[in-house]
């Protein structure tokens, strides 16, 4: 599900793995390839360029106050995208300033205000500072430039919606072109496939930064001074910690979350050994099927939830044999979750899909993801066994396997996908 | 019993859906009434709803439970900008478009919550003066304000029917909890409201309530998605419970239950929802140590070597570190971690003592014992409540805290006594029977008819023929019939199926009214002909209503039925008048006559569907004359003591409703004040019969005797002597308050006790020789003390009236101790009727 905008960084174009820092010091401009080291050069200075022949036409009491009030949205920390990437709820703040100010100011105030509060208050190195400024400023210009051809000279609510989401546009195009062609100068990868990419990443929460930005400059449109406008650009950032904070405590929820489900299942795997492997390499397998199936992200996540818990009835005090049995006890303790498909997953999973096993007047449809549960556990049980002693087949044996339960015990549907995947997984295995 | 403690969350399992189907038709008629014209106007309710249906699916969470909607930002926004009509069109579109995706129960449920409380913000709203013509800031907050309080107050009623959720306790809890999200509401719709000040153009206006929702939308986004995570994390650990009691068969649901039973003793020591909730989790987790412990130790039956004791023991130190590897629970791990330490400092793991226990720590200790106690364990069987709470209190300061085991043992009482028709008010208890709540909303229904015909007409006089004299002529043939055919009505009433009775009645009363604005206009007479049919109409209704009510109440109820329909009566008096001119100024003459019968047709169907079936007196003495039923049951009356005691009270009690005669001239010639004041005594008679009536709805009236009637005849007369002896204001108003309250309660317990006390086949013709006798003292009591007025001035007449009322009941009264039995009959067989 997506939160708030994600801004692209230079940090989020550095790859994964340093996506939970900006300004990381490990990376000295020296370490950068030449292209990069080149390209970097060339687009601070095209924002320097830009920004000296700007600098006459602008107010220099709005440039310093709008640099000092742009500089303090460093201070507010950047947390983790659930989605990877990081988020700096910012966006807001430029489409307000690309609103309310000529496009001189916002070159100024957002480039050399990023650069500044980078460097001062979160200690990043300079080249990166700049950078990052320049890539905020260009495009925060030229979507003021837009805005301002869009609004027209006496613009009403509906008018600074269609700017407002022009802006967006406008920064998001140019924002990511930039970042991404770094990011390809510096690690390789092709930047006509990146690009759209990104421009496209969480577009909803991208345009959900429209609203607050509109409100506000529709008030200062009303109030018509330029200190009021001060005050209320101010305003912007000033809100910015509380969806912050929120988002936060929202990633401290789903780690909570991702922990229970890790003690549960570590419960398990002191009863029955091997269950947490088991668990999860069927997880893999659902998830993957399920996406090529066309599920819905809600449904994965029901459907990956209900895999790695699928066997919490084995922790009551019955032997492995009763296997629908505990199907039906893990339903009733998933039970409480607020999505009941999980609980509907884990109590069918060990159901026929040729509905044998039920009697007619009670035989209901599966749902898609206990059919699908149903067939990675059986693989997985053939594959690997059980339990770590037990006999592991190879993969041909549990293809065929899996091929001859297609039609009665399996939904024949499910086990194409799954073999091909199971496929697919087992080779990449194999390559790494 | 903490099973039964989470079922009896859904014990009004129709009230809330049934009070949101009454909001939603009452909201859709009030606003059909004043229909959007414009496309503007449709166009905005459109929006509006379509706004408010993508709200509702985004409530913001309150922690530790319950949910806030945005929607009323949109709804205030559009109120302010566009008026009522199109608002609350535009909210009950919303809600309705829920339908698409929840289940009926659900959003009735929410409608029950969320259109009273809108409705309020428009009542809130309307009370505000409109300085400019532009919106202000002012009726926003106000309107907020209206919300805020009224959504308040129906939440924290259904919050307050969880054991332990008292009602200040639920208020306290949502003021703090919805009131920074309200604010937040507020300023948004007021800036939005602003912004739209001066533009004049639609679509501005239009764009408006659209950018107030996406903006708060925007602004509450992350808290929705946490609000949406936490759920789940509740749901887990719930889940992480319920797989460690999977583990031990004899514990099979022990952590939920323990949860339950520790927060309720957690609010019973006062502390704050949050920390309750802590607690909650603590219980839930409490035991997920046992993970580690293998089988065979904990369905040992036999006591354990020390070996395994020293294994059942690691699971406290386990239990710890499992929770506390679980970022969102590390208070919690320190409420488990002590869970199993004793006051004195006996227990383990660390041997802490006393206050240094976390509070938690030692509820959970507590309740973890008793519910032990009362359940089947290997070792032993299942011990009672009472038994286990003894075993505790003998450990009270070695192992127990003794303030958690006063709080559980007074949890558990509070809870053991909190049988349905003590906890909920006995009124309540009795609209749940169908057969009663159909009952009272027909009565309800036709007798706010009453009040708008009433309305209706006098004004529609007045307007025809600009004449005082012949309203006065209207209202007097309006009321004529009251008194004239009671006798008549009564024996019909036992006659004839009495339901039949009521609903031809309601059909018949529904057609003349809506002859009425055919008829008004062409000939007054024939007009005032119809008025007095009706009237009659009326006697006859109100006579089988309440010779129906023993067979739709158990007796010990009917005290409390009858305070009811006072109270119901006294209500619809100042409504129906409110709405009655509301309806006249909204759509005319004709079609408040229409409405009206409209109401009539309503009542009757209430009554239709009543499942009683009244057999009494059917067919059985058919042949007989109705005069012989008249006398029947004068005779009845005369040969049974208590009923002869009752009538003789009558004709001194009731004579003091020569009051309202007298009132006019004391206030006004004698005291000398003003209209105005003349205008707030009678409010004060008004109010005073509308409290007592209240009172005696919620006070489950078991004490109404006759003893409790002759106090009330008494405290009449004395209020009557009240007011004939001074002229001081203030004294006047309270003498007037007193009369109202002495009046009405003198009904109440008049018309209970003699429901009580009268075989069914009778009742008819006892209640209606009541009225009878009632308007009889009335008329001589006016026309006799009216006299002395005039004679001797209405503060004279006042006091004599007073003074004639109460010695007569006094001497009555003494004279009737001496023939009546101690306590009265349990009942009276229907035998007694021939």
């Amino acid at each position: 599900m997506n939160t708030k905008p994600t801004h692209q960084t230079i940090t989020n174009a550095s790859g994964p793995d340093k996506t939970t820092q900006i300004g990381g010091t490990e990376e000295p401009f020296r370490s950068l390839p030449r292209a990069a080291q080149a390209y970097v050069v060339l687009v601070v200075s095209l924002y320097a360029v830009t920004a000296a022949r700007q600098l006459g036409e602008t107010r220099a009491a709005v440039d310093a106050a709008l640099i000092a009030i742009f500089a303090l949205t460093s201070l507010v920390r950047p947390v983790p995208n659930p989605l990877g990437g990081i988020s700096v709820p910012i966006l807001g703040v430029i489409t307000t300033e690309a609103l309310l100010w000529r496009p001189g100011e916002v070159l100024i105030s957002v480039g050399v205000g990023a650069c500044l509060g980078l460097m001062l208050l979160r200690r990043s190195e300079l080249w990166r500072s700049a950078i990052n400024g320049a890539g905020w400023g260009l495009p925060a210009a030229a979507a003021a430039v837009v805005a301002q051809w869009a609004m027209g000279s006496e613009p009403g609510v509906l008018y600074l919606g269609a700017a407002a989401v022009l802006v967006i546009v406008t920064y998001r195009v140019a924002n990511t072109a930039i970042f991404t062609m770094l990011r390809s100068l510096r690690s390789g990868g092709s930047f006509l496939a990146d690009w759209p990419r990104n421009i496209a990443a969480r577009w909803s929460s991208q345009l959900f930064s429209a609203p607050l930005a509109v409100a506000i400059a529709a008030v200062a449109g009303r109030l018509e001074t330029v200190w009021a406008a001060l005050g209320l650009t101010a305003l912007s950032v000033a809100v910015l910690p509380i969806p912050r904070q929120e988002l936060a405590y929202y990633h401290q929820s789903r780690q909570t979350l991702e922990e229970i489900v890790e003690a549960v299942v570590k419960a398990l795997e002191r009863v029955h050994p091997g269950s947490r492997a088991h668990g999860e390499r069927v997880s893999h397998l659902t998830v993957e099927t399920g996406r090529r199936l066309g599920m819905t992200p809600d449904a994965l996540e029901a459907l990956q939830l209900a895999s790695r818990l699928h066997d919490v009835g084995l922790l009551a005090r019955h032997d492995r044999a009763s296997d629908s049995n505990h199907a039906i006890v893990g339903s009733q303790c998933l039970a409480q979750f607020p999505n009941t498909l999980i609980a509907e997953i884990v109590g069918a999973h060990h159901n026929r899909w040729d509905g044998r096993d039920t009697p007619d007047d009670t035989r209901t449809a599966l749902p898609l993801g206990a059919r699908i549960l149903a067939a990675a556990e059986l693989y997985d049980s053939a594959r690997w066994g059980l339990k770590p002693y037990q006999r592991r087949w190879p993969i041909a044996a549990a293809v065929t396997y899996l091929h001859a339960l297609a039609g009665n015990v399996l939904d024949p549907r499910v086990v194409a996908v799954l073999l091909d995947v199971a496929i697919d997984q087992e080779g990449r295995a194999g390559a790494a | 019993m903490n099973a039964r403690a989470v079922r009896r969350r859904d014990r009004f399992p129709l009230l809330g859906p049934s009070i949101g189907l009454c909001a939603a038709a009452a909201v859709l008629i009030a606003t059909w009434i004043v229909m959007p014209q414009t496309p503007v106007e449709m166009l905005a309710v459109g929006v509006t709803g379509v706004g408010m249906a993508i709200l509702h699916r985004f409530p913001v969470y309150l922690y530790p439970t319950g949910e806030l909607p945005l929607a009323p930002v949109l709804f205030i926004s559009t109120l302010v900008l566009f008026g009522l009509p199109v608002a609350m069109l535009g909210a009950c579109l919303g809600i309705a478009a829920g339908l698409l995706t929840r289940p009926v129960r659900s959003v009735l449920l929410e409608a029950g919550v969320f259109l009273p409380s809108l409705a309020a913000a428009s009542v809130a709203w309307t009370m505000v003066p409109s300085r400019a013509s532009t919106p202000d800031m002012v009726e926003v907050a106000v309107a907020g304000l209206g919300y805020y309080v009224a959504r308040t107050v129906i939440v924290s009623a259904y919050l307050q029917s969880e054991p332990g959720m008292s009602w200040p306790r639920a208020l306290r809890f949502l003021l703090a909890a919805t009131g920074p999200h309200v604010l937040v509401f507020v300023i948004v719709a007021a800036i939005s409201v602003w912004i739209a000040g001066s533009t004049l153009s639609v679509t501005e206006r239009l764009s408006v309530p659209v950018l107030a929702a996406v903006v708060t939308l925007q602004l509450y986004l992350p808290r929705i998605l946490r609000g949406q995570e936490q759920r789940r994390v509740s749901a887990a650990v719930s889940v992480l419970a319920a797989a460690v009691d999977l583990k031990d068969p004899y514990t099979a649901n022990h952590s939920a239950e323990v949860a339950w039973l520790c927060r309720r003793v957690a609010r019973e020591l006062g502390l704050n929802e949050a920390a309750a909730h802590s607690i909650y989790l603590a219980g839930l987790l409490h035991d997920t140590g046992k993970i580690v412990v293998p089988h065979e130790i904990l369905s040992k039956p036999r006591k354990l070597s020390s070996r395994e004791l020293k294994l059942m023991q690691e699971h406290v130190p386990a239990g710890e570190q499992i929770v506390q590897s679980i970022g969102g629970l590390v208070d919690v791990a320190k409420v488990v971690a002590a869970s199993h330490e004793h006051m004195d400092g006996s227990g383990y793991p660390a041997g802490t003592r006393g206050e240094q226990i976390p509070l938690g720590s030692r509820i959970i200790g507590v309740v973890d014992a008793y519910h032990a106690i009362v359940t089947d364990r290997p070792y032993r069987r299942a011990q009672s409540p009472q038994e286990a709470l003894d075993e505790l209190v003998a450990r009270e300061g070695s192992q127990f805290d003794p303030v958690v085991v006063q709080a559980l043992r007074a949890a558990l009482r509070a809870d053991s006594s909190d049988t349905p028709a003590l906890r909920q008010p006995a009124w309540m208890v009795l609209l749940r029977r169908p057969a009663f709540a159909l009952l009272w909303g027909g009565e309800l229904v036709s007798f706010l008819g009453d009040q708008i015909l009433f309305i209706a007409l006098s004004l529609w006089v007045y307007e025809l023929t600009g004449s005082a004299a012949a309203l006065a002529v209207t209202l007097v043939a309006a009321t004529a019939g009251q008194g004239l055919l009671g006798f008549l009505a009564g024996a019909l009433a036992d006659r004839i199926d009495r339901r039949g009775v009521i609903m031809i009645t309601d059909v018949g009363r529904a057609v003349f009214v809506a002859a009425v604005p055919l008829i008004l206009p062409r000939s007054l007479t024939l007009g005032l002909a119809l008025l007095m049919v009706l009237s009659v109409g009326t006697v006859f209704f109100r006579a089988a209503i309440y010779a129906l009510m023993p067979s739709v109440v158990p007796r010990e109820d009917l005290a409390t039925a009858n305070a009811l329909l006072q109270t119901t009566e006294r209500l619809a008096e100042v409504v129906g008048g409110v709405l009655g001119s509301a309806i006249v100024l909204a759509v005319g003459y004709r079609m408040a006559f229409y409405l009206d019968a409209l109401s009539f047709l309503v009542s009757a169907a209430c009554v239709s569907a009543m499942p009683v079936v009244w057999k009494a007196g059917l067919g059985a003495r058919r042949d007989q004359r109705i005069l012989g039923d008249i006398a029947d049951g004068l005779r009845f009356i005369y040969r049974t003591p208590l009923h002869r005691g009752l009538a003789l009270l009558i004709f001194p009690g009731y004579l003091t409703l020569a009051f309202s005669a007298l009132q006019t001239p004391m206030v006004v010639k004698t005291a000398g004040l003003s209209v105005l004041a003349y205008g707030m005594i009678n409010s004060a008679v008004g109010a005073g019969k509308l409290a007592s009536a209240a009172v005696l709805t919620a006070a489950g009236t078991r004490w109404v005797s006759m003893r409790f009637c002759v106090l009330t005849f008494l405290l009449t007369a004395l209020a009557t002597v009240g007011f004939g002896v001074t002229t001081a204001y203030p004294v006047l108003l309270a003498a007037a308050f007193m009369f109202g309250l002495g009046n009405v309660a003198t009904n109440i317990a008049n018309a209970t006790i003699s429901m009580a006390h009268t075989p069914s086949a009778l009742l008819g013709r006892v209640i209606a020789s009541r009225q009878v006798f009632i308007a009889v003292t009335k008329i001589v009591g006016t026309i006799v003390f009216g006299w002395v007025a005039d004679r001797a001035g209405a503060s004279l007449a006042l006091v004599a009236l007073g003074l004639v009322s109460g010695a007569g009941v006094a001497a009555i009264w003494s004279s009737l101790t001496k023939q009546l039995p101690r306590t009265l009959p349990d009942s009276v067989p229907d035998t007694a009727a021939s």
